[in-house]
């Protein structure tokens, strides 16, 4: 279980092993080019794996600057 | 864990690339700045557009630490309870903390109401009129007058690439050719001591990558959108482009460069064709292409009685 915070609400989300952060956006239906996923409290990429216990925050890409 | 060539920990992948934090530092500043040495002359004076949001603090954290030219801030208060009172906070501090000069004008004092009042006179007057062309209209008819008016020589804007491919897009869909000719890194066609030069060095820069360096660099700027953001054609396309963005990487770029390099330069050439003789407005003196301005005339239209 990864613990998932998103647009100020937690949930839980189930991974597999060898998971990773895109994987887990794609399981919550959510675009890539639209959040910055924040991992144990580090920007880190898409790309970066995720694993049991984790903390996974996506920080929406707000409009407007 | 995701390593940039270097071997540090990536924060970000740009063109398929992962990127630590100092690398992307580097590489998004590093762009910024050829823009600014490409475009700003030695005795340009810079009048740096700024809201307090992500892109304008990026801008001018860049701009400040190059050093290049003479500067300033100028901060248009269009005055939306709960949003921008918290940006202009931030802001105000951000300038402070830096020795930045920071100018502030606003909706109010200018033109007698905020941008909430006349959204509920547009309300209640039912009048189809997006809140964005309010906005828009007002904010550049200040930016241009005070920048002049302070000796500015350039208007620096911080729209990003996210930006420039909506405005491209909302462009072609409402078959503007006026206003897709006037696009790029600087802006406008027409020369004229009335109006100051805009410049763009940040159209290359996707928005994402912003938020990325903003969350890095100012933790605590606020990260709230505009409420009348959804009421916008803006917002729409923008969906579109997420969605477009997100399935096939690269995409905006694609379509920027091809927008910069292909479409404008034609549009360039005929863009005689698309715009009227400059003239003053009749009611406030300020430059224009119609007799009467388009903030004065939508300003008539809010506040008749």
């Amino acid at each position: 279980m990864v613990t998932v915070k998103l647009e100020g609400k937690v949930k839980s989300v189930n991974v597999g092993e060898g998971a990773t952060v895109k994987d887990v956006m794609e399981k919550l239906g959510l675009l890539l080019d639209e959040y910055v996923p924040v991992l144990n409290g580090e920007v880190v990429t898409e790309l970066d794996a995720v694993k049991e216990g984790d903390r996974l925050e996506f920080v929406r890409v707000w409009s407007g600057g | 864990m995701v390593l940039c060539e270097c071997g540090e920990r990536a924060v970000i992948v740009i063109d398929g690339k992962p990127l630590c934090r100092r690398h992307f530092e580097e590489w998004l500043e590093g762009a910024v700045v050829n823009e600014l040495e490409k475009f700003v002359k030695k005795n340009d004076v810079l009048a740096i557009a700024v809201s307090g949001g992500k892109d304008s603090v990026t801008l001018l954290n860049i701009v400040h630490r190059w050093g290049g030219a003479r500067f300033f801030a100028i901060l248009v208060d269009e005055g939306i309870k709960g949003y921008r009172d918290r940006t202009r906070a931030f802001l105000e501090r951000f300038c402070r903390e830096r020795g930045i000069e920071l100018h502030v004008y606003g909706f109010k004092k200018e033109f007698g109401k905020t941008l909430d009042e006349f959204i509920r006179v547009r309300d209640d007057r039912s009048l189809n009129m997006q809140a964005c062309t309010i906005c828009g209209t007002f904010r550049r008819y200040l930016l241009n007058r005070y920048a002049r008016e302070l000796g500015a020589t350039k208007i620096l804007f911080a729209h990003n690439l996210d930006d420039e491919v909506q405005t491209f897009l909302m462009n072609l869909f409402t078959g503007n050719l006026g206003q897709m000719s006037r696009k790029g890194e600087l802006v406008g066609v027409i020369e004229s001591d009335m109006f100051v030069q805009r410049f763009k060095p940040m159209i290359r820069i996707p928005e994402r990558a912003n938020t990325v360096y903003a969350l890095l660099n100012f933790p605590d700027l606020p990260g709230e959108e505009c409420p009348y953001l959804k009421e916008s054609v803006r917002y729409r396309i923008r969906r579109l482009l997420l969605e477009m963005e997100s399935r096939n990487p690269g995409s905006k770029k694609r379509m920027l460069n091809v927008y910069l390099n292909r479409i404008l330069p034609v549009l360039k050439r005929n863009a005689s064709g698309f715009h009227g003789r400059l003239r003053k407005c009749e009611v406030c003196g300020e430059p224009s292409s119609r007799k009467i301005c388009k903030a004065c005339e939508i300003r008539r239209l809010l506040q008749r009685s």
